[in-house]
C-alpha cells in the first residue's frame, strides 16, 4: 500500500514536470507544441496514466467515510479526463463567422469564409476545412447590437529618425486610458481638451503637435446577437438571444459568442459587419463538469477534516502522554 | 480621487507594513499592531477608490489585484492569529503586504478599466478572490519552507563556538523549536490554502466553458497555474509518506517559484497577448 502511494506520487511529479516542461517552452514556441499530435497524444497517454494511478489508488485503500474527500477529489480527476477525453476523441468544434442579416448558415458559399476565418483567427494553416453541413439546425443572425463605454484616448510622442526623415516615426505611448473629468480630457503637460472637440470613433487620430497625437479608443461594454433559429427535424423556428458567457444549446451544440467584425459605412463610421461564432459539440462536458465539482468539493472536505488536526498530531500525541504519565503516578 | 495621491497613500502603506515587520521581529507587539492595522486601513482606502471608481469589484488590472492582494494578507493571518495563536507568524504576513504594495508602488498603473464582456461572469469575482486568498497564504507558507531550509545554513555560517556545552545546547533547542514552528506553521497554511486554490483553478475552468467554449485550452498562464497546484498538492502528499517527508519543503518552494511564474511571470515575459488572461 504504502509501495503504492509512493510511486503514485513519484509518478504525479513526473506528470507536474512533463507540464511544466511543455509550460517554459511555451515561452520560446507558444502554443506550438499543443498543437502537435505527437505531443497531444503524449500528453493523452500520461493523463491515461495517471488516472489509472488515481483509480487504483481509489480501489486499494479499505472504505472509510472519512476519507470522502480523498474519494471524491481522486475520483474527480479521474471523471475530468474521461470528460475531456470523450470530447477529444468524438467532440467537434469549429469557429465560423456569420454576416449579420438574412445570410443562412447552410449557405454553400458561407464555405470560403469559414475557411478565411479559420486561417486568420485559429491559424491552423494545415487543417482542412469541412464544408458539409453536420449541424442539425440551421440559423440566421437577425441583429446584433453594441454598446461602448465613454471614449478614452492614448498620448503618443513620434519619434522621428533625424537622419532618415523618410523613415517611419516611432509612436511610444506615453499616456494611457484618459478619461474625460467634468467633460474634459486632461493631458498633463500637453493640454487639456474638450471632449466636445474630440473624435469620438474608434481608431481616430489627432495630431496635437509635430511630436505629439491622440488616438480614441471606445472598448465594447456588451454586445449581443438576435439570433434565428430553425431546427432541421421540426422546421420549428425559435429565437435566441446570445452573449458573451452566455451560450445557446441547440439539439446538443452549444453555440458561443465570440467577437464581431465591423465595416465603414457611408458616413464613414464603423458598423457591426459579422459575427464570430463556435459551434460545439461536446459529448463529454456533463462528465467534466461533474469531475471538476468532484474535486473542488472534495478538496474542501479533505483538507477540512485534516484542519480539524491542525494542532500538529506529534506536539497533541506528545502532550497526551505527559498527561497520561501524570495521572498513573 | 488622482492617481497621485492613490500612489501616496500607497506608499505610506507600504512603510507601514514594513515598519510592522521590524516592530515584530523586535517583539513590540502592541505598535507592531497598530502600525499593521493603520497600514491595511489605508491599503482598504485604495481598493475602496478601486471599487467605486469602476463600480465592481477591482479585481480585473494587475494593479487592482495586488492592491487587494495586499489587503488579503493581514486579513488570513488573523485567522492564525485569533484561532490558532500562532502570533510569531505576523511578521512574514506584514512583509509579504509590504512587498506587494511596493510592487502596486512603482507599477505604472490607472484606476479605471473598463470590464471588457468576457469578464462580466458571475464566476469572475469568485475566481479571483479564491486565488487571491489561497496566494497570500501559499506564499508565507513557502516563506516558511525557505527559512526553514536556510536554518542549517545559518547554523554553519554563523558558528558561535566560544559559548560553553549548555549554551549551544539551549540555541540548538531553541533553533530546532523555531524550526519546527516553521513546518508546522507551512503546513497549516498549505493545508488551507489549497482548497482555495483547487477553487480558483477549477472555477476559472468552469467559467471558460462558458466564456471561451474550452474547459482547459493549455494557455501558458493556465498551464503555470496547474503546476503551481500540483507542486503544492506534492507537498501534501509528501507529508502523509515517511521516506517522501523530507522533500517536502523543496515542493514547497517550487510552489512559489511556479506561483511567482503564474502570477507574474507569464505577463513580465510578455506572453499573454493571445490569451484570455490578456488584461493581466
Amino acid at each position: 500500500m504504502k509501495f503504492l502511494f509512493k510511486i503514485s506520487v513519484i509518478f504525479m511529479m513526473a506528470v507536474t514536470a512533463f507540464i511544466m516542461v511543455l509550460a517554459t517552452m511555451q515561452f520560446w514556441r507558444g502554443k506550438e507544441d499543443f498543437e502537435n499530435p505527437a505531443v497531444i497524444w503524449a500528453l493523452v497517454a500520461v493523463l491515461f496514466c495517471f488516472a489509472m494511478t488515481m483509480v487504483f489508488s481509489l480501489f486499494m485503500r479499505k472504505f472509510d467515510v472519512r476519507k470522502i474527500g480523498f474519494y471524491m477529489l481522486h475520483a474527480g480527476v479521474v471523471l475530468a479526463l474521461a470528460g475531456s477525453m470523450l470530447y477529444h476523441v468524438n467532440g467537434v468544434k469549429r469557429l465560423e463567422s456569420h454576416m449579420i442579416g438574412e445570410e443562412h448558415m447552410n449557405n454553400p458559399s458561407r464555405a470560403e469564409i469559414r475557411s478565411v476565418m479559420k486561417k486568420s483567427i485559429l491559424g491552423n494553416k494545415n487543417q482542412n476545412v469541412e464544408t458539409d453541413n453536420i449541424y442539425t439546425f440551421d440559423l440566421i443572425v437577425k441583429s446584433f447590437k453594441v454598446e461602448k463605454y465613454e471614449t478614452i484616448y492614448d498620448l503618443y510622442e513620434i519619434e522621428k529618425d533625424a537622419q532618415n526623415p523618410d523613415a517611419e516615426p516611432e509612436y511610444r505611448r506615453v499616456m494611457a486610458d484618459v478619461e474625460s473629468i467634468n467633460g474634459h480630457y486632461d493631458f498633463g503637460k500637453y493640454g487639456r481638451f474638450n471632449a466636445e472637440g474630440l473624435p469620438k470613433e474608434d481608431g481616430k487620430r489627432v495630431d496635437i503637435s509635430d511630436e505629439v497625437c491622440i488616438v480614441s479608443r471606445s472598448p465594447d461594454k456588451h454586445y449581443e446577437a438576435q439570433l434565428d433559429i430553425y431546427d432541421n427535424y421540426s422546421s420549428a423556428k425559435t429565437s435566441k438571444t446570445l452573449m458573451v458567457n452566455h451560450p445557446q444549446r441547440v439539439n446538443g451544440w452549444k453555440i458561443f459568442l465570440m467577437s464581431f467584425t465591423t465595416s465603414n459605412d457611408e458616413n464613414d463610421e464603423k458598423v457591426p459587419e459579422s459575427v464570430v461564432l463556435i459551434f460545439k459539440y461536446d459529448p463529454g462536458e456533463y462528465i467534466t463538469l461533474a469531475g471538476w465539482w468532484f474535486i473542488i468539493i472534495g478538496s474542501v472536505i479533505a483538507c477540512i477534516f485534516k484542519i480539524g488536526n491542525i494542532g500538529d498530531k506529534a506536539t497533541n500525541a506528545a502532550k497526551r502522554k505527559i498527561k497520561k504519565a501524570g495521572n498513573s503516578t | 480621487m488622482s492617481m497621485i495621491a492613490l500612489k501616496v497613500i500607497l506608499g505610506i502603506a507600504a512603510v507601514g507594513y514594513y515598519t510592522a515587520t521590524v516592530l515584530y521581529w523586535i517583539n513590540k507587539r502592541r505598535i507592531a499592531y497598530i502600525t499593521n492595522a493603520a497600514a491595511w486601513v489605508l491599503n482598504a482606502v485604495v481598493v475602496g477608490v478601486n471599487w467605486v471608481s469602476n463600480g465592481y469589484m477591482p479585481f480585473v488590472s494587475m494593479y487592482q489585484v495586488l492592491t487587494f492582494l495586499g489587503l488579503c494578507f493581514p486579513l488570513t493571518y488573523l485567522y492564525f492569529h485569533f484561532i490558532n495563536k500562532d502570533e510569531w507568524m505576523a511578521k512574514y504576513f506584514s512583509l509579504c503586504s509590504g512587498i506587494v504594495m511596493t510592487g502596486v508602488f512603482i507599477m505604472n498603473a490607472s484606476i479605471i478599466w473598463h470590464l471588457p464582456p468576457a469578464l462580466q461572469s458571475v464566476w469572475f469575482i469568485p475566481h479571483v478572490f479564491a486565488y487571491m486568498l489561497s496566494y497570500s497564504l501559499c506564499a508565507v507558507a513557502s516563506v516558511f519552507s525557505i527559512v526553514y531550509c536556510a536554518y542549517p545554513l545559518k547554523d554553519r555560517f554563523f558558528k558561535n563556538s566560544g559559548n560553553p556545552q549548555n549554551g549551544n545546547e539551549t540555541k540548538n533547542n531553541k533553533a530546532e523549536e523555531n524550526r519546527a514552528h516553521l513546518d508546522k506553521g507551512a503546513y497549516d497554511l498549505i493545508l488551507i490554502s489549497f482548497p482555495f486554490m483547487t477553487m480558483g483553478l477549477f472555477f476559472g475552468a468552469i467559467w471558460a466553458n462558458e466564456a471561451w467554449s474550452e474547459f482547459w485550452s493549455w494557455d501558458i498562464k493556465e498551464n503555470w497555474a496547474l503546476v503551481t497546484w500540483a507542486f503544492y498538492s506534492i507537498y501534501l502528499h509528501c507529508r502523509i509518506h515517511k521516506s517522501l517527508k523530507k522533500f517536502r519543503h523543496i515542493f514547497s518552494i517550487l510552489g512559489l517559484i511556479a506561483l511567482l511564474m503564474t502570477f507574474q511571470g507569464v505577463s513580465f515575459f510578455g506572453m499573454n497577448a493571445d490569451s484570455p488572461h490578456t488584461y493581466t
